[in-house]
């Protein structure tokens, strides 16, 4: 499973992507593991007392998690988690 | 403690929000010429700093005043304008080497920094905090210490 | 006289004649300003069937109300015209400094008519305003003609001006103003060259007055609040708009190879997080800005050596996945000449990548390339393409016409991804539906900004919809076109509204011009500004027909990528949003509609 960073989550997950070797069950699992392993500075941004921030937005396989099943979305071993701050083009 | 307006020409966009506050606060409308203070910016360079008043120690305006229009009251940091004995002489745009100090012929009057009473209405309005106001001691400590923090990661490498 | 100032220039480029006008005020209430205003003016004032590069047609510059204010990110002015690239109404809106500087010079509008014997350009400075001779400054580009202006009339003068792009009627030419701010779209720039304009300076020192100063600064600070709290509009100021390149590019929806696909593999190489570890010297703000997305930028490398602003979220998905170009520096040096040489970045990208596609699929004879290599990925073919485009040079004279009218020329106007012939943006319209409904009905061609529910479908905006279904898509592109509408009529930047909504610019507008909004009236205005320009439109000769998207988004699928075997369901879609808008199963606005939008009367003609 591979994890990918975006925008100023990057410096606070200390990389760009990685592979997880170690498949959590659901994407809000893997969220704990990772607010665990980065630190608080990751988890204070991302995943304040254990929830999701509502200024994140977590795509898997391309896919925005509030149109799969929330954090409750379940992952498998192939698929590819991308984590983003909220953000804005033109 | 005595405040000061501290300006941070790093962090300035050169969005004119001071300028606009600072016409605003006196005004009450949008007037260019009321803001005491000016955003100068190069575009090829995209640089931007703002400018106002010093209130400076020994200001050289105060010197040239032959009214005390422009007055300088012991103990405090803030070049204090009275209009009611101003001339209209010009003489402190004159002597300012800064150039802050302006006379506005709207108005009739010099136009410079008065720090809106304690309340910087250009500080509250800079949304990039390129302004400040702070206590005149420690001013620019936190410039200071960024630049310390170098240090420490230089020497954490070695 | 609060708000808004009263007075509208009007300049005659044939005869010299010079006039002022008292503003219309009760089109002012109704219309607002800017793009609003705008299209009243030049739906009442021209036969929408006339060549846009005619003496016929009128060049509009007309700020906000707001502008020149502090109004959170408005000080804004639109360029309102008939667009040569599209045949419909065009709206290019522009930030920096110069729209809030012809407001302290104490106009509500310039009305340019006619065309001059020679080149000239007009010196505003308060009540005096003056043609002057622009020979000398004829060829110049766009910071040389910007200073030398400057030179000859004030120093703290702001210049709106054309660079060669204009001056040569590119088709996509641009004006810009302050050297890096574009009024862009759709042929503005060749308007102005058409009509022998080089550049507009102004200088200003009038006050703009408030009815209600309390009321306003309070309506302010609210809204000042909200944008601060809204992380959309805070991320923007640290990575400015380029930050979306990867987001699209991770659901599959970053349009590659010309939208042939839409997943860029070395999108990252292009994005927001590589500017700002590269090339990016400092955050830049417009006038009144709060949220300074602007990107101050600089190369060092000699080989593309440059300095300027940009590139934004489009010019880096033009000139890089678009193209399949993966060097940011030959992005940014292409996003540069864009602005030196006054040119619609989007649309000049979006050429280039037309022209790869064709001579990838063996349409451009290789005699006709002049010895480029024009092969989908060549960064220096890129950039060099964009500076012969701005000089008319070489293949340059060909691209020079916009991607429609080019592939027209080699028999495949299929190839060219445009909406009534604008270059569409970057969004794949397979992955994300909405905006798909947005690029085929936008009244001025291919256009995301105008309606931009991506906030919505991708961003995590308010409602947060999946962009790949197609259920209550319409209410909200019909929505966000409303909004924008009013917005940009207002003097404001649509990035204002990541943390505003109408009932906040209903309550600034209130306390500035003393006449009273509400949420509801500050939409409804919109909706009246979007009837209008869509009545100049069925005027100029559109249809419902042109309400469509490429062959390739309504019927190839997405190749590969999250967003695999998607299409544009637009057909599905249109009906309902005709409904929505109430408008005829031809898009034809009802009189009923015509009338609740006190617009009644204006439909004769269409």
């Amino acid at each position: 499973m591979v994890v990918r960073y975006f925008a100023d989550i990057r410096p606070l997950a200390g990389t760009i992507e990685e592979e997880r070797t170690s498949v959590p069950p659901t994407v809000n699992d893997l969220l704990a593991v990772l607010a665990a392993e980065k630190g608080p500075a990751f988890e204070n941004r991302v995943f304040p007392g254990g929830k999701l921030s509502d200024t994140m937005i977590i795509l898997v396989n391309g896919r925005n998690i509030l149109h799969l099943n929330g954090v409750q979305t379940p992952l498998k071993p192939d698929d590819v988690v991308a984590v983003f701050p909220m953000v804005a083009g033109g | 403690m005595a405040k000061v307006l501290m300006i941070h020409p790093d962090k300035c966009t050169g969005c004119h929000n001071c300028a606009l506050a600072c016409g605003f606060r006196h005004e009450g409308s949008f007037r260019p010429a009321a803001a005491r203070i000016h955003v100068f910016s190069w575009e090829r360079e995209g640089f931007s700093v703002p400018m106002m008043c010093q209130q400076c120690d020994t200001a050289s305006c105060v010197k040239v005043c032959p009214t005390a229009a422009l007055h300088r009251a012991p103990g405090t940091t803030l070049v204090e304008y009275t209009k009611a004995k101003c001339i209209g002489c010009r003489m402190c745009t004159i002597a300012c080497p800064f150039g802050n100090a302006v006379y506005d012929s709207f108005t009739e009057s010099i136009l410079k920094c008065d720090t809106c009473g304690g309340d910087p209405a250009c500080v509250a309005y800079c949304p990039s905090h390129a302004l400040e106001f702070v206590d005149d001691n420690i001013s620019t400590r936190t410039r200071k210490k960024t630049f310390a923090s170098k240090f420490k990661e230089a020497f954490q490498e070695a | 006289m609060n708000g808004w100032s009263g007075t509208i220039a009007r300049i005659n480029l044939t005869t010299g004649a010079i006039t002022k006008e008292r503003t219309n005020l009760s089109d002012a209430a109704l219309f607002l300003g800017a793009r609003g205003l705008g299209v009243k003016i030049l739906s009442d004032e021209i036969d929408a069937t006339i060549d846009p590069l005619s003496p016929a047609n009128k060049l509009l510059f007309v700020p906000g109300p707001f502008s020149g204010t502090f109004a959170p990110s408005a000080g804004r002015y639109h360029v309102v015209t008939k667009g040569p690239l599209t045949g419909a109404i065009a709206g290019s809106n522009s930030g920096g400094s110069w729209g809030p500087e012809l407001r302290y010079a104490g106009y509500d509008a310039l009305i340019f008519e006619g065309k001059a014997e020679k080149p000239v350009y007009v010196w505003i400075k308060d009540d005096q305003i003056e043609l002057r001779d622009a020979s000398h400054l004829w060829g110049k580009w766009v910071p040389d003609t910007t200073e030398a202006v400057r030179a000859e009339t004030d120093d703290d003068a702001k210049v709106a001006c054309i660079g060669p792009a204009g001056e040569k009627q590119v088709l996509i030419a641009a004006i810009m103003n302050e050297m890096h701010r574009a009024a862009g779209r759709s042929g503005v720039g060749a308007v102005m060259g058409s009509k022998n304009l080089k550049a507009v300076a102004v200088a200003g020192t009038k006050p703009i007055k408030v009815a209600d100063p309390k009321a306003f600064e309070a309506a302010v600070q609210a809204a000042r609040k909200k944008v601060a709290a809204n992380p959309v509009a805070q991320g923007l100021g640290t990575y400015g708009t380029e930050v979306l390149v990867n987001i699209l590019n991770q659901i599959g929806s970053l349009p590659t190879r010309n939208f042939r696909e839409g997943y860029f593999p070395a999108a990252d190489k292009t994005g927001g997080e590589s500017l700002k570890a590269t090339l990016l010297v400092r955050p830049k703000g417009c006038f009144s800005c709060v949220i300074s997305c602007g990107r101050v930028t600089k190369i060092k490398n000699p080989k593309y050596a440059s300095e300027g602003e940009g590139p934004e979220y489009e010019a880096g998905w033009c000139m890089g996945a678009d193209c399949a170009i993966d060097n940011l520096e030959a992005i940014t040096k292409a996003n540069h000449l864009c602005n030196e040489l006054g040119m619609d970045s989007i649309s000049m990208g979006a050429t280039v990548a037309c022209a790869m596609d064709l001579y990838e699929a063996g349409l451009i004879p290789k005699d006709e390339a002049e010895g480029l290599d024009l092969h989908f990925g060549n960064a220096d073919t890129m950039v060099k393409l964009t500076k012969m485009t701005g000089l008319r040079e070489g293949l340059g004279n060909k691209l020079a016409l916009g991607s429609y009218r080019f592939a027209s020329l080699y028999g495949h106007p299929e190839y060219s991804m445009t909406v009534k012939k604008q270059e569409i943006p970057a969004y794949d319209p397979r992955g994300v539906q909405g905006i798909g409904l947005e690029y085929a009905t936008c009244n001025r061609g291919g256009c995301h900004v105008k309606g931009y529910t991506i906030a919505v479908e991708v961003l995590g905006q308010g409602p947060n919809l999946d962009p790949r279904v197609i259920t209550a898509k319409p209410f909200w592109v019909k929505l966000f076109q409303d909004v924008t509408a009013a917005v940009d009529a207002a003097g404001g930047c649509i990035f204002g509204t990541f943390g505003m909504d109408v009932g906040d610019y209903a309550a600034m507008l209130s306390g500035l011009t003393g006449v009273q909004y509400t949420g509801d009236s500050f939409l409804q205005a919109g909706e009246r500004i979007w009837n209008l320009e869509r009545l100049f439109n069925l005027k100029a000769g559109f249809t419902k027909k042109d309400d469509t998207l490429p062959e390739r988004l309504l019927n190839m699928p997405v190749p590969e990528g999250p967003a695999k075997g998607m299409l544009s369901r637009l057909p599905e879609m249109l009906p309902e949003y005709y409904q929505l808008r109430g408008w005829d199963e031809n898009g034809v606005p009802t009189e009923k509609r015509l009338e609740e939008l006190q617009l009644a009367g204006e439909l004769v003609g269409a």
